[in-house]
This record gives structure tokens, sequence and C-alpha cells, in this order.
């Protein structure tokens, strides 16, 4: 990231520090002046290696707010103490803003800090001052309107580096984030002026990276807002808020405001955090977050033996065990192995499979999910046998964990459960309801399988993030098929598997777990309600699950960019990266729109590629060839035909594969390979892959038209794996039309 | 049966009460343990709580939260029912008298020991049968299972009342949220508008109503049992259960499907 680094950090107080209207702050990237008036305000903050100010004359940034009416803003903190720090590694304010009017009792703490880098530290905290016997009265006599304060912190929408210029917003939805262009207008309009003119109690679509919804503990989310005219960006990261942040518009999360109640006589955090401004685009800010968030996070769950047999599983699913399926009547006995023999065949196998065997039938009588799981056929040894069939089939099992199943009033319920996982040699368990597991949890778990799995239902906070490595992201509204699981990029090492109980129509779901490179699961069978998989979600789920699986070597590294910059508009691409493959994927959601006369056909140059001189580049979510093309010096990825579909799957790699043309027929060979294995994929109608023969990479592979099956575009695709099953290269040949 | 689903003709009451009176089976005497349930025309309406998987039919927001409603006006015959739920006793003649066993012994009858029930609970519900196992006994018996719309209307007479008794809950008047079962009968109060008791609490009572869609195995089980589950809303409906409300039982195997809280009682069809 481009941000100027100097010695020079300097603090300017005017007129002087006794009575002080105005402090400036300076280091060779920033320039920042703050009015200490009727309310302290930013009045100019200018990122001084492009000379571009942030802030309009006529648009201050306040450094706290408030619509509660007889709080902040209308009764106002007439009194302010400043505070001037200085040491060699950084400059800082202290301001200090309360009143003596008996309308407000609150005494707002701001603190910025400013080092050598182009960031300011932020500080606000509110504290309840109230007197006994002196403020207790006013507010006996004049009950609030609103049960607390609500603090406003709409920096980002306040910065604006040109009027009317455009601006991107990452904008953080519950399940994924969305990159939007707003204008001024856009921001005018709904600029909040009073409590009236917005819901005070929005619908629950939360601002969140990481926490479960309307989780206050969890206020770690970066955001984002990118001036493509000044080429410059600004982010707001949250350390820490008492504030439980949701927006249920995106004009809220640009205004973001929460309510929440002082206690008498305590102090809250308004916001701690940060706010940095840099050179480029979003994709600069996301990278100083991912490792500045990274560095303090514990790895020693991710990190511990065992765990890595959960690393590549992409398709699980949540199954009913009623289902007869799975269970056979007639000779009471599972049929886990006819259940998922079918399911190879239908979706090319399931990583994972949840087993659900309490809701909705745990309530008859005194047996909780415990006592149940010991009368299921075969009792315990019973349901030891299916996960041993399972897992010798590739897929692991995970027992559920309903904590609020509580007939029993067992002692200790982690105990419990860690016991029957222990008994029937469970991967892992699916902690139902929850956020993720604690660290309790986690300890008893241990005692009888340390590498064993915890999966959560929902989006575990910071803290349980470092004890649950997979999480459903559950869709319970329609959302577009190209929002940004940030998550996954910013911690690839925790698996996310998207499912929907709810909607019928799950192709954008499937898409966008595609498009994430992250898991899905298959939910037929809901508590006894059932919604299959129609029979093009069915082949979609297939070609997503063996996408996945061919790379996982490059999906799982560290290196990776959400959103990559296009040359198109409406398309999006996420890239992930290792030192000798590029994989990226391709949503163009409104492909249904294009049409000859307007300007949004996706083809041609695609998004910019930096890749040594000679690889090459495969669709092989399309079977289709992509060029890798000089365009005015730099190096794209390159469409002749239109994309094919609303997604796509380009793989760049060094060209190992060497095919050789004959007269009837074709061969293909890996110079220099001395292991490995050389595959000739077959393609069917619907672009599933179908195996072919296989033959040791160090011999010669020899096939035809007619040796397997090829695409309707009269493809054929041969995979060179290396000895741990990665494909290392994929050549694309036309045997046909 | 006469099925006129779907009619829905607000009939005179006169017209109704006649109706009632002519398909009476007058001066017939009840087997021992039974009463007779005379026939008549029948407003039968069944409600499900929602639930994930239950059933979907018409959707209603009703005063106990979301439920789906089904309704159908029915022509009853005549029939007799056990005017208790089958005892431990009963149940022990049967077995002592076929040798009985199940296919899959597990959980079957696993309160008893030694062939035998506990002591001092002869007259207790038999619980921890299967459907087949109390179908077996029923066969024995010359009886049978009765269908979901034969039990509701042999609790529930033909006013829709929402418990044996009427409309109001009445903790004397069943065995409900207490530590187990009671001897059959212990609530007179209780009784049906045609003298059945015990049709509220005591033990869950299987209906007829074995069904397998294309996915699962299911019955229908009526009346609610000693055991109330508290504590969280996602518990299957047990302890207070009104006549029209059903519960969807998923079925795996035997061993599963046998519970504490789950027994039956028989019918016989009036000549």
């Amino acid at each position: 990231m481009a941000c100027p680094v100097y010695g020079v950090i300097d603090i300017r107080v005017l007129p002087n520090e006794v009575t002080p209207k105005q402090v400036i702050l300076e280091n060779d990237s920033l320039y920042m002046e703050i009015h200490v008036n009727w309310t302290p305000v930013i009045s100019s903050l200018k990122y001084k290696p492009t000379g571009v100010e942030l802030v309009q004359v006529d648009r201050p940034i306040p450094l706290f707010g408030a619509d509660n009416r007889w709080t902040l803003f209308n009764v106002g903190s007439e009194l302010k103490e400043v505070e001037i720090r200085r040491s060699e590694e950084k400059v800082g304010v202290t301001i200090h803003a309360y009143s003596r009017y008996l309308e407000n009792a609150y005494r707002v703490t701001v603190k910025l800090d400013l080092g050598s880098d182009s960031e300011i530290e932020v500080d606000i905290q509110i504290e309840d001052q109230l007197e006994p016997g002196h403020h207790d009265l006013y507010r006996e006599n004049n009950p609030p309107k609103l049960p607390g304060v609500i603090p406003g912190l709409p920096w980002l929408a306040f910065l604006e580096p040109n009027k009317g210029e455009e601006r991107q917003v990452l904008y953080p939805k519950m399940d994924g984030y969305e990159l939007i262009t707003v204008n001024r207008q856009f921001m005018d309009d709904y600029r909040p002026v009073n409590e009236g003119e917005r819901p005070l109690e929005p619908d629950p679509v939360q601002m969140q990276f990481n926490g479960k919804q309307g989780d206050p503990s969890d206020p770690l989310v970066p955001t984002i807002v990118h001036f493509p005219a000044s080429n410059l960006s600004a982010l707001l990261y949250r350390e820490k808020s008492d504030i439980p942040w949701r927006f249920a518009t995106v004009e809220e999360a640009l205004w973001p405001s929460g309510k929440f109640f002082i206690p008498q006589g305590e102090a809250k955090t308004i916001f701690t955090g940060t706010l940095r401004v840099f050179e480029g685009g979003w994709q600069n800010g996301f990278a100083w977050f991912k490792e500045n968030w990274r560095r303090n996070f514990d790895f020693s769950t991710y990190e511990r033996p065992g765990h890595e047999k959960f690393d590549n599983m992409f398709l699980g699913v949540w199954s009913f065990v009623y289902d007869r399926n799975i269970y056979d009547a007639e000779s009471n006995k599972w049929t886990i192995d006819e259940y998922l023999g079918k399911a190879k065949k239908e979706y090319d196998g399931f990583d994972q499979y949840v087993f659900w065997h309490s809701y909705n039938r745990v309530g008859t009588d005194l047996r909780d999910q415990f006592d149940l799981l010991q009368d299921l056929p075969g009792g315990i040894d019973g349901v030891k046998d299916f996960i041993s069939t399972a897992n010798s089939m590739g897929t692991k099992v995970y027992l559920p964990y309903n904590p609020w199943d509580k007939i029993k009033k067992r002692e200790n319920m982690y105990r419990r459960q860690a016991e029957d996982l222990g008994a029937v040699n469970a991967d892992g368990l699916f902690l139902d309801t929850m956020g993720g597991g604690d660290k309790s949890f986690r300890q008893e778990v241990n005692k009888f399988d340390p590498s064993a799995q915890f999966l959560s239902e929902f989006r575990p906070n910071l803290e349980s993030l470092q004890f649950t490595t997979a999480h459903y992201n559950e869709n319970f509204n329609v959302r577009p098929a190209h929002m940004v699981e940030l998550l996954r990029f910013a911690l690839p090492e925790h698996k996310i598997y998207k499912i929907e109980r709810v909607h019928r129509d799950r192709k954008n779901l499937i898409y966008n777990s595609f498009f994430n490179a992250i898991g899905y699961a298959v939910w037929d069978d809901v508590f006894g309600e059932v919604n299959m998989h129609t029979w093009d979600e069915k082949i979609l789920i297939s070609r997503f699950n063996r996408t996945m699986h061919d790379f996982p070597h490059v999906l799982s590294t560290q290196k990776n960019m959400p959103l990559v910059p296009t040359y198109h508009k409406e398309l999006y691409v996420n890239g992930f990266f290792s030192d000798d493959m590029q994989l990226f994927t391709l949503l163009y959601p409104n492909r249904e729109r294009i049409q000859r006369f307007l300007d949004n056909r996706p083809i041609g140059a695609m998004f910019d590629l930096e890749v040594p001189d000679g690889w090459h580049m495969v669709d092989v979510w399309n079977k289709r060839p992509v060029d890798i093309k000089q365009v005015n010096g730099k190096k794209v990825a390159f469409l002749r035909d239109e994309l094919a579909d609303k997604a796509a799957c380009f793989v760049a790699m060094p060209e190992l594969i060497k095919v050789t043309k004959l007269n009837t027929g074709w061969t293909a060979t890996v110079p220099g390979a001395n292991a490995g294995t050389l595959e000739l994929v077959g393609v069917d109608n619907t672009l599933r892959n179908r195996e072919g023969p296989e033959v040791a990479a160090t011999e010669t592979l020899h096939f035809d038209d007619q040796t397997v099956e090829y695409s309707t575009d009269g493809y054929v695709m041969i995979q060179y794996r290396n000895v741990n099953r990665e494909v290392r290269d994929v050549a694309l040949i036309k045997v046909a039309y | 049966m006469l099925l006129l689903s779907k009619l829905r003709i607000k009939t005179p009451l006169s017209v109704f009460f006649a109706f009632v009176v002519y398909s009476t089976v007058l001066g017939e005497t009840p087997p021992e343990g039974m009463v007779l349930v005379t026939g008549g025309h029948y407003h039968y309406k069944q409600i499900n709580r929602w639930r994930e998987g239950l059933e979907n039919h018409k959707y209603l927001e009703g005063p106990v939260g979301d439920a789906y409603v089904e309704e159908a006006f029915v022509q009853m015959p005549s029939y007799f029912i056990d005017k208790t739920e089958v005892t431990n006793a009963q149940y022990k003649e049967f077995m002592d008298t076929t040798g009985y066993k199940p296919k899959w012994p597990k959980n079957f009858l696993k309160d008893w020991k030694e062939g035998t029930y506990p002591k001092g609970e002869a007259n207790h519900p038999v619980c921890y049968i299967d459907l087949n196992d109390a179908k077996a006994y029923a066969e024995w018996a010359g009886k049978e299972i009765p269908s979901e719309e034969k039990w509701q209307y042999a609790a529930q007479g033909t006013d829709g009342r929402a418990f044996p008794w009427g409309d109001r809950w009445d903790n004397k008047k069943a065995n409900v949220n207490s530590s187990g079962t009671t001897a059959v009968g212990s609530f007179p109060e209780g009784a049906s508008p045609f003298g059945a008791l015990d049709m509220a609490g005591n033990v869950c009572e299987m209906t007829d109503s074995y069904e397998e869609d294309l996915w699962h195995r299911f019955m229908i089980l009526r009346g609610g049992s000693w055991f109330q589950s508290h504590g969280s809303i996602w518990y299957v409906q047990n302890g207070i259960v009104p006549n029209f409300q059903r519960v969807k039982y998923w079925l795996i195997n035997p061993g599963f499907n046998r519970s504490a809280t789950i027994g039956f009682r028989c019918i016989k069809m009036a000549d």
C-alpha cells in the first residue's frame, strides 16, 4: 500500500494551549485540523502525498453527535477541556466536552492520536455524570423520549475529496459484503437530521464482519469508502464499541449510529479504532486490515494436530435421520452406504454430514438428546458403525449439540456431549443455534478428540472464532450471488458453508459459494419438510464441488484478493494465488440482460494479470479457452468469445502438459515429470467432469475423440496431478466440431 | 365413512340433533370396559402446530400461535371405545396368552421387570410399546386401533370442545405435568361426552395413522401425556394437548419409537 512514512510528527494549538480553539495534527502523510467550537469538528483532513483535501468547507466532520433531543446536540456541551500529548512516536489530543446544564449530564471524551502513518487512532467514550439530587430531579420531571443516547459517527459519509464525486462503498451485510457506488445526492438525501427521519428499530440487517447477529461484543467491521476520481480510499476500523451496530439499509451504514442505554454513573465506549487514508482501491485497505487482524488472532485451534483433515471440505449435507434413505425399517439397519453412494453420483460426493436426530422429536418424554442417541438403530455401536462407514467413503460426520435441550438437568452438558463424540468417533460437533463454541467446551472435547471440529449454525464472534473452525452462513433472505464473504478472505483457515432452508430456488446461493470458494451444504429434508434440490441445482453443485476439490492447494493459501478490479462494470472476480497457480472465480450476475446493442458484453479483456511468461489459462468451469494477452503493456485475461455462463473459473498455471496431434488421435505427456498422474477428463453435456483413463505422469496418454465424452463445444480436458492429487496443469483439447 | 369434505353448510341445530338420534345405535350394550360412541354428523377439525416438516394444509394464525388447520364434515358410524387406556394388566394377559414377542425388542416394556409390570401399576396404562405392539394386542382382543377421526370424536363429541370435559383446561381433570402415569380412571370428572376417561393426559395415545411419504414414516399421537417439557420452544408438544391437536411423531426404529409417555386404547365397531 502506498503510504509514505517519514519522521516528522507535529501538533499545534491555536491561539494557545490555555484557550485552545484549533488543534492541528500533522505528519508527512496527513494534515488534520480540529475546531473546538460548539461541537468539536474535523475541519480539514488532507492526504499530503497527493494534496487531496478530504473534508469540504461546508461539511466538517463532527466528532460525536446525538439524535436525542435533550442531550448533546440540543443542549450542547459548552465546556471543553483540551489536553495535548506529545511523544516520539505520536502526538495526540484529548477533548473533554460536557455541560453545566441539568439537561445534559453526559461527558464525552474524544482522543485522537497521529503517528507516522496515514492513520488516526480514535477513542470516544461517553459517561453519565448524573449527580444524585441534582440532575436526577430534572430527569424525573423531564423524562427522555428515548432510553439512551444515539451517538452519530458519520465520518465516512462526510469525507468527500471533490464535491459530487462518486464513491464506492464496500457495504457489509449480514451474510456478506456488497460493493456499491453512490453519489453525493444519495448521501444528502439520506442524511439524518433528527430522530423522526430514521427508524429507531431498524430491521436486523447487521453490519458485521464476523459476529453473530445482534452481538455487540464483536464490532470488528472494516468499512471502506473509495473515491475513484481521486484514487483515494478511507477505512474505518472498529476495535471496540458498546453500540450494537445494526443497520437496515445502505444509507444507515453510511451514517452509522446506534442506540444504547448508559446506566447512571457509568461510561460506555462509542468507538475505539482507526481511521486510515490510503491511495488506491479498497483492496489495499482490506490487505491492511487483514494483516493487522491476523496478527492478534490465536491460531492454536487451527494448528492443532489432525485439523488438516478438514482442509479440503466443500460440500456438506444436513440430514434428518428419519429419512428412509438412510434407515431401512425392514432390516432395522442404517443404509448410509447406499445414501452416500447415490450422493457421489448426484453431487460428486459429500465431505460433511450433519447427523440430526433430536429436534423435532425431543420432548416426547424424559429422553434428552443424549438418551435419544442411544436408542437409535444399533445404539451407540450402530451410530459408530454409521460414522465409520461414512468415513470410509470420504465423509466426515458431525453430531448435533442442542444447548436448549435441558430436559435432564445435567451437571455438565459440554462433558456429556464430548463423551458421546468420543463414543461414536464423530468427526465434530454441529452447534445448533449457536454462534460458535467457547473455551470450556473446547477443553471438554479435547479430552476425547482434540482434532474434532466445531461447526456452528451461525457466525462465531471473534472469541468463538478462535475455537470454532467452521460455521454455516445460513441464508434467510435472498441475496445477490456476488456478495463477498470477507471473512473467508481474511481467514481462509476457517470454513464457511452456505445453507438455505426457506427459499426454493438456491442457484444464487450455490453460485455464491462458488464465487467465494467456500462450502455449500445440501439441505433437502428440513426436519421433515422436503425441499429437494432441482436437477439443475444438482448439476451446479456437482460442478462446484469438483472445481473446488481439484484446486484446494490454491484456494487455501493466504494470498487472495476479493473483488479484483475488472474491465466490465457488472463483472465480479475473486482471486486466489499460490506460487505456481492463480485461480479466479468470475460472476456476471446479470448475464440475462446482456444484448448486442448494450455496452455490457463480457468479452475481450476481463481483468489484469500478473503471471510469469510461459503460463497459460483455462476456464475450467465452462471448459473453454482463455487467452493471456498483452494489452497496453499489461497482461490481461482475455476472452475471444463472450462469457459462456454467468460464472466462470479461470485458472492460470505453467504449461506442463505437452499434447501432440497424431493422424488418429492425440498423445499427452508431462516432460520432466517423475511422479504424479495424467488423467483424461471427459465432459458431459451439462459440463460435469467424467472420469477417463489415467496413466502415470511418466508415461504417455493416448486418446481419440471416442475415448471419453466431450462437451457440446467439443472439448475434453487433461489434468496433471502431483503425488498429492493436486491438479497442477490443465490442458483443454478440442476433439470434435 | 362418508366424507362430506369441503361442505361449509351451517346445519340448523334441530336438524343436527335429529340426525344424531337417527344414527344412534339404541339399546346396544357396550362390551366390558368400553363405552358406546353414538354415530352422527361431525364437523371434524384438526390443527397441526407449526413446525418444519409437519403438515402443510391450510394456514391459520390462532391464539396459540401459528398452526395449520384441516377440516371436513363427516358421517361417523357408531362404535365402542375403551373407557380407559389399555393397562399393564390387560397387556400382560395378552402376553401370557399369546407369548407375543416383537421382532425388534429394544425398549419393549422397558419399565417391566422379569416379565411383569412394576408393583402397584397393574392399572396404569401400558407404555414402551410401538404401533405394531399395540396392533398385536388389538387383534388379540378383537378390536382395532382408532383412526384419528374416531379418537377425536370419542374425546370431543359434536360441539368441538378443546378438552374432553369442555373448553377450559382444568388440572384436576387429567394427569398432566406430573412425575409419571396414574392408574387409569383416576380422573372421573375428566370424562368425555361419551364417558371415555383419560383422553387428555396420562399417556399420549397412538392412532391408526401410520403413514409413509416418499421420505419418512410417521404416525399421529393424540391427547397429550403426563410429561410436559419445559424450557424451550423447540420441544415436541406434549402435556396439555387439545382434542383437535395432532402431534406428528416421526418413526425410526422400534426401540427409539417406544416411549414412557405413549400408550393406546382400542375401539370396536358396533353391529
